[in-house]
């Protein structure tokens, strides 16, 4: 397959999320949060973890899968550093999407050379790059923070408000209310502050149309 | 062999890297190799035995006298300094996130290529 005919394939949102909720079902059936990625890829895809140094400072990335699908390559130090634990969670998570929802495409592709793969990177056509990371980390967000928990914490989330007379607010800049509850959201599901208000407003659960 | 032998220990016992990795007290990142077989097994007496005691190996047992024989073989093994075009492209990715969104430079890629290659 040439570098011009590589086409993302077009999954839409419902069927993203669809094959997030059914992977974690199947690979997660505890149901409880934080997700431990590692203990899904390892010990029960059987999938390597592989720690590689500089991969943060010298090539700007936390992650990826291996080509050959046999593993996750992870930078070292984020590896070991317990600050990293929800980028890397959802870096792990992230990749896992592009192998449940691209791996076909990945026994397609064969480089004679790390140079062919050099140049096949490199004439990729930036939409098609943008489409499949997208799909990734929606299946990322969907797998880590599942509608249903989110529903049910953001729920509970509506009493703190109410306690610290935060609905008039709410109803002016639901971001700034936001930002007073996505820390406990946040850690619940161990994801950061971004992942979570992208997770609460993707789904239509903020602001909550109860309060408003 | 000694890698794979211990791997499938591993995970037999429900052991992430990192947990075993702390239990033993050893860098994931090496041992990581190690069960790849790109870094020779540890040689001292007492690391082994750490390592069998987490793995539930009892001494003086088949597998005890196997995990050790295995730890002597890989010692002896040659570690190639580079690793071959054909291993270096089953471990580079396909898709590559980089933090800032974008997709890498070829200055980057070629050091990612250089780095996997080297096996750092």
């Amino acid at each position: 397959m040439r570098h011009q005919d590589f086409k993302c394939p077009r999954i839409g949102l419902e069927k993203l999320r669809k094959t997030a909720d059914e992977a974690r079902e199947r690979y997660w059936p505890e149901d409880t949060f934080p997700v431990d990625m590692e203990e899904i890829i390892e010990l029960r895809l059987f999938l390597n973890i592989e720690p590689l140094q500089d991969l943060l400072s010298d090539f700007d990335a936390l992650a990826f899968l291996k080509t050959d699908l046999s593993g996750v390559v992870v930078d070292q130090k984020c590896f070991i550093k317990d600050n990293f634990s929800n980028p890397l969670r959802f870096a792990l998570a992230h990749e896992l999407g592009h192998y449940f929802l691209h791996r076909r495409l990945y026994t397609k592709f064969a480089f004679a050379s790390p140079e062919e793969w050099k140049d096949f990177i490199i004439n990729l056509p930036e939409g098609e790059y943008r489409a499949f990371e997208w799909q990734a980390n929606e299946f990322a967000g969907r797998f880590l923070v599942p509608y249903l928990a989110l529903q049910q914490k953001v729920g509970d989330s509506l009493e703190v408000i109410r306690q610290q007379k935060l609905v008039g607010y709410l109803k002016k800049n639901p971001d700034i209310v936001l930002s007073r509850v996505s820390p406990d959201l946040r850690r619940f599901f161990g994801v950061s502050e971004e992942v979570m208000e992208r997770r609460v407003k993707g789904e239509g659960l903020w602001p909550p149309q109860q309060l408003i | 062999m000694f890698g794979e032998f211990i791997k499938t220990r591993r995970i037999g016992k429900g052991l992430t890297l990192r947990k075993f990795c702390i239990l033993i007290d050893i860098d994931p990142s090496n041992w990581s190799k190690v069960e790849r077989g790109l870094h020779p097994a540890p040689q001292e007496d007492e690391k082994l035995k750490k390592i069998a005691n987490v793995l539930d190996i009892r001494e003086e047992s088949a597998d005890w006298q196997e995990l050790q024989d295995k730890a002597r073989i890989s010692a002896g093994a040659i570690p190639k300094d580079f690793l071959s075009d054909e291993r270096v492209l089953k471990s580079l990715p396909m898709f590559f996130r980089t933090l800032r969104s974008e997709k890498p430079t070829p200055e980057e890629l070629d050091m990612l290529i250089e780095s996997i290659r080297r096996g750092k």
